[in-house]
């Protein structure tokens, strides 16, 4: 039991990761960014590539991911985000488009290293560690870590500091932000990066806990926006909550039904929160922050 | 240009584009004098068997190459057509109308993919051209028709086989089972539990997972779950099983092992590493050095680099034992259907092939066990020092 | 000639579902990526009608349709109030669960493994063996659907969706029932796609769940932006352009290995280019 519990923080954890970094641009791109799972992808293959064939540490090819997936990041926004949104692209539009690059992004990555998955680890295949009656792995500590640490710093930045301030003003509204003399676009560019470097650390730190494929990134696109439905997109208690409670719904939701519909639970769970939420739709902030 | 115009130029382009290259290729391809005798060949060189498409292409044009350098069938040059069926059944199928009505083959390989013969086959039958399955495993295929034919062992008897180890050899009796959610992982488990139930056996649990899926920690649970079990039966492709024997170590989940044969590639030890030692499973006999495939082999490595795997010597020798049968019988697909049913001990790189009269082969099934680092057999003799 | 039949028969095919799809995203603003999903009902309807029921092609294209205007319900009855990409977010959703249905409740559909032999189309009786004679069968629906949506598309109602499309609070301000057109349209597209499911069931004769996933909505659904949505012809276009692309890329000489993802990324490409033409919506009047 407690093994299930620890699979499901294990796996919330991941997909909180992804939802931070994704409830940052929907607030403040106002788009749902289904192209994230492009910088996830595209960090865990170049950290692949640095560290397998380069020959660099774990530490120090994770890092060149992140900054992969980074630079992606900026590239998507200043090539497609940006432009569309001066041509004053509707939220389907930006959906849409967002939509084309995640197509793109898994296929070029499908393109160079093929169909097959690969692999990132580089320890032996060790039986976890034992804590409070479920084994975790080293790996999947430091997914919940870096999570944790990751949602902390986004709260702190955000709240305490100056550029917090100011990004959570472009979230606001971007025509009164520029009344008062921030640049939203240079915001959102910056928002964008730090996304993207989160969504890239997910996808390194998944990596290494399983496996690369082409096709990863999109998976947990699927399951990043079903946390971000389920707990509330665009605040980061939001990300957490339905990281987690996808993460732990999945485990323990298959506790006593046949695995197979795992997946099939999380989907049926976004629905009916979509469902619900339309009720109170007006009523709900959509777009501010904690 | 106006809307209308666009919409012109679009509908203008797209039918000069099929018109075009439905002419170009009728033209290369149609059956004349002096001209090559074409096979049409279907493999997945994309997509989730992209695997087995790769080393079937590779096995297939060693053997055009070979064939054709002997001089081809009466002086004329075998072809294969080949396409990409990206791992759809309803691609598979809209490639072997092609090759039918545009190319006008009588005999098509590949088909990598249960669904894709599945789909495919009605049309086979129906035109009455050969389908020439390299790696399709379905039980379901036995009943396919008359004009389909493999040469891959049914994974029903894979699976049986594996049944019968377990009960009979390593003398287990209680285990459950553990399936890929595809047409694949579905047939062999299935075979699998019929047969252990039919010995007398017990499964105790069915757990699935899908295609795809990297955590598979909510089945490793069910596992410790199961009470009383003796093994675990896994019916899956290399990745999804790699990641499933991973994550049991690691959870420390210590069960026995056994699988069907779609594990055995070098990913499964990359992969898993420590964790997949011990494993055992069942797969249709092929090794690079037995006595017949021993210089295929080696061709093989010179050409490709590697040694070859099953499902290369499976294309390989559909295509030298269709150019045979061409050579016998003439460029007719009933005729050479005809020839293939009459086919016993026909000695190819793959093993010894006969059809029954289903279009099935008997073939020998080994079992193997993983252990450091790769796969290695174990005779039939040896198998119960295993419990 | 029989292979480019088959490829008229694809056309038609897509033809229908781009049409019915183009009803829900260009004439009334709702963005859907659960289509392939009602495709998929309405073939495995057809398919487990006709061969455990013994039922004739036209009763199983019909209970198919059905079917698709059922499962439409679980689309727009819930859904009232969501706008623009929320809304397309829970198709997404709802294709997820349909696809895992579809391949995880064997009982019914068979799993992975599918349903095979289902019998050729027959109308009245009359088993239609020859490929011309279903290509003729595939045109006349697609035509019905056709005609029956530009019908639509130019009626009161369809006034009633294109105002629902540009603002829907207004509309609703003028008396409109917006919830009840939503559930109106949503069904209509949900049994045309069903119909087009059916059709595909019986001409193929095998269904399994891997023709009906959440790729097979998207590429649908950028038949429909290509195309032009909300136009008469645009889902035609669409549907021509993308069927032919696909068997065009086939002939030129890229490696076959590269070419299904090359050809996605042309997909991909067309997608955001089209977004970059069209940014403020995907329908013009």
């Amino acid at each position: 039991m407690m093994q299930v519990i620890a699979n499901g923080i294990v796996a919330g954890a991941g997909y909180a990761l992804f939802a931070l970094g994704f409830g940052l641009v929907h607030s403040t791109g106002r788009f749902f960014h289904m192209a994230h799972g492009g910088s996830y992808v595209v960090g865990a293959y170049l950290t692949y590539v640095l560290v397998s064939k380069v020959g660099l540490s774990s530490l120090v090819g994770g890092c060149g991911g992140v900054l992969g997936g980074a630079v992606l990041g900026a590239m998507m926004e200043i090539a497609v985000f940006r432009p569309l949104r001066r041509r004053n692209a509707s939220r389907e539009g930006m959906f849409l488009a967002a939509l084309g690059l995640m197509v793109c992004i898994q296929n070029g990555v499908s393109l160079v290293f093929g169909d097959q998955p690969v692999v990132l680890r580089t320890a032996s295949v060790e039986p976890g560690m034992l804590f409070l009656g479920a084994r975790i792995t080293n790996v999947q500590v430091c997914i919940v870590a870096t999570c944790i640490a990751a949602a902390a710093s986004a709260w702190i930045g955000l709240q305490k500091t100056n550029l917090g301030m100011r990004i959570r003003a472009v979230a606001s509204s971007h025509e009164l932000a520029t009344v008062y003399g921030l640049r939203p676009e240079a915001i959102l560019l910056l928002v964008m990066v730090c996304a993207s470097a989160l969504g890239s650390l997910a996808g390194i730190l998944s990596g290494f806990d399983t496996d690369l494929t082409p096709s990863m990134g999109f998976y947990a696109q699927l399951m990043g926006v079903a946390a971000s439905i389920v707990g509330g997109i665009g605040s980061v208690r939001g990300s957490l909550l339905g990281g987690f409670m996808v993460g732990l719904v999945q485990h323990l939701g298959v506790w006593k039904l046949p695995t197979q519909w795992q997946e099939a639970i999380v989907f049926a769970l976004v629905a009916v929160c979509l469902c619900i939420r339309a009720r109170g739709f007006l009523r709900t902030n959509w777009g501010t922050k904690d | 240009m106006s809307r209308r115009g666009w919409i012109g130029v679009v509908v203008a382009a797209a039918v000069v584009i099929l018109l075009v290259t439905y002419f170009w290729n009728r033209s290369h391809y149609v059956q004349g004098e002096g001209k090559e005798l074409s096979i049409g060949a279907v493999f997945d060189l994309t997509g989730s068997l992209s695997y087995m498409g790769q080393w079937s292409l590779e096995g297939a044009k060693l053997a055009e190459q070979e064939v054709n350098e002997a001089g081809g069938i009466g002086g004329r040059p075998i072809r294969l057509l080949i396409e990409d069926a990206e791992t759809n059944p309803q691609k598979a199928a809209t490639i072997l109308r092609r090759f039918i009505s545009v190319n006008k083959v009588p005999l098509v390989i590949g088909f990598n993919g249960s669904s894709e013969v599945m789909a495919s086959a009605p049309i086979a039958n129906k035109e009455r051209v050969v389908l020439f399955s390299t790696g399709a495993a379905s039980p379901h295929i036995t009943a396919a028709g008359d004009y389909v034919f493999r040469n891959r062992l049914s994974g029903a008897l894979e699976a049986g086989k594996m049944a019968e180890i377990a009960f009979g050899m390593l003398e287990l009796r209680t285990g459950m089972i553990l399936y890929i959610k595809t047409d694949y992982g579905e047939g062999y488990a299935q075979a699998f539990r019929n047969r252990f139930i039919e010995l007398g056996g017990n499964v105790v649990a069915v757990e699935t997972f899908q295609q795809g899926q990297t955590d598979f920690r909510a089945q490793l649970s069910k596992v410790t779950q199961a009470q009383g079990i003796e093994f675990v039966y896994l019916a899956s492709h290399v990745r999804e099983a790699a990641g499933i024997l991973r994550q049991a170590r690691e959870q420390d989940v210590s069960q026995r092992w056994l699988a069907s044969n779609a594990i055995e590639a070098p990913e499964l030890f990359e992969i898993a590493g420590e964790a997949a030692e011990g494993v055992i499973l069942t797969v249709a006999k092929y090794a690079p050095n037995d006595p017949y495939a021993k210089e295929f082999n080696r061709v093989y490595r010179d050409v490709y680099g590697r040694d070859s795997e099953m499902f290369a010597a499976h294309a390989y020798d559909a295509v030298k034992l269709l150019a045979e049968k061409i050579e016998e019988v003439g460029y007719d697909s009933d005729r050479i259907r005809d020839a293939l049913y009459e086919v016993r001990g026909y000695r190819g790189v793959s093993g010894t092939t006969s059809f029954d009269e289903n279009g099935d082969v008997i073939k020998p099934v080994a079992t193997k066990i993983a252990q450091n680092g790769r796969f290695v057999e174990i005779p039939e003799s040896r198998i119960h020092e295993y419990k | 000639m029989d292979y480019l039949l088959h490829v008229l028969v694809l056309f038609f095919l897509y033809a229908i579902l781009t049409t019915s799809l183009d009803l829900l995203v260009g004439h009334s603003g709702l963005l859907s990526i659960a289509h392939a999903g009602l495709y998929g009902i309405g073939a495995y309807a057809a398919a487990i009608v006709s061969t455990h029921f013994d039922i004739s092609f036209l009763g199983s294209v019909a209970i198919a349709m059905l079917a698709g205007v059922l499962v439409s319900f679980c689309i727009s009855l819930p859904s009232r109030g969501l706008k623009g990409d929320y809304f397309a977010v829970l198709t997404f959703a709802l294709q997820m669960v349909l696809f895992h249905l579809l391949n995880g409740w064997d009982r019914l559909t068979g799993g992975p493994l599918g349903i095979s032999g289902i019998p050729a189309p027959a109308v009245f009786g009359a088993e239609l063996d020859t490929l011309a004679e279903t290509t003729l069968l595939f045109a006349s629906c697609a035509g019905v659907v056709f005609a029956l949506s530009r019908n639509v598309a130019t009626s009161p109602f369809g006034r009633v969706l294109h105002a629902l499309r540009e603002d829907e609070g207004l509309t609703q301000s003028l008396g409109k029932h917006t919830y009840r057109v939503t559930i109106q349209v949503c069904a209509m597209s949900g049994a045309f796609a069903a119909l087009a499911g059916a059709l595909y069931s019986h001409y193929i004769t095998y269904v399994d769940p891997t023709g009906f996933t959440v790729v097979e909505s998207i590429l649908i659904l950028a038949m429909v932006i290509l195309g032009g949505p909300g136009t008469i012809l645009g889902p035609i276009i669409g549907a021509i352009s993308l069927v032919s692309l696909a068997e065009a890329l086939r002939f030129i000489g890229i490696p076959a290995s590269e070419a299904a993802s090359l050809r996605q990324i042309v997909y991909g490409l067309a997608l955001i280019a089209i977004v970059f033409l069209r940014p403020r919506g995907l329908a013009r009047a």
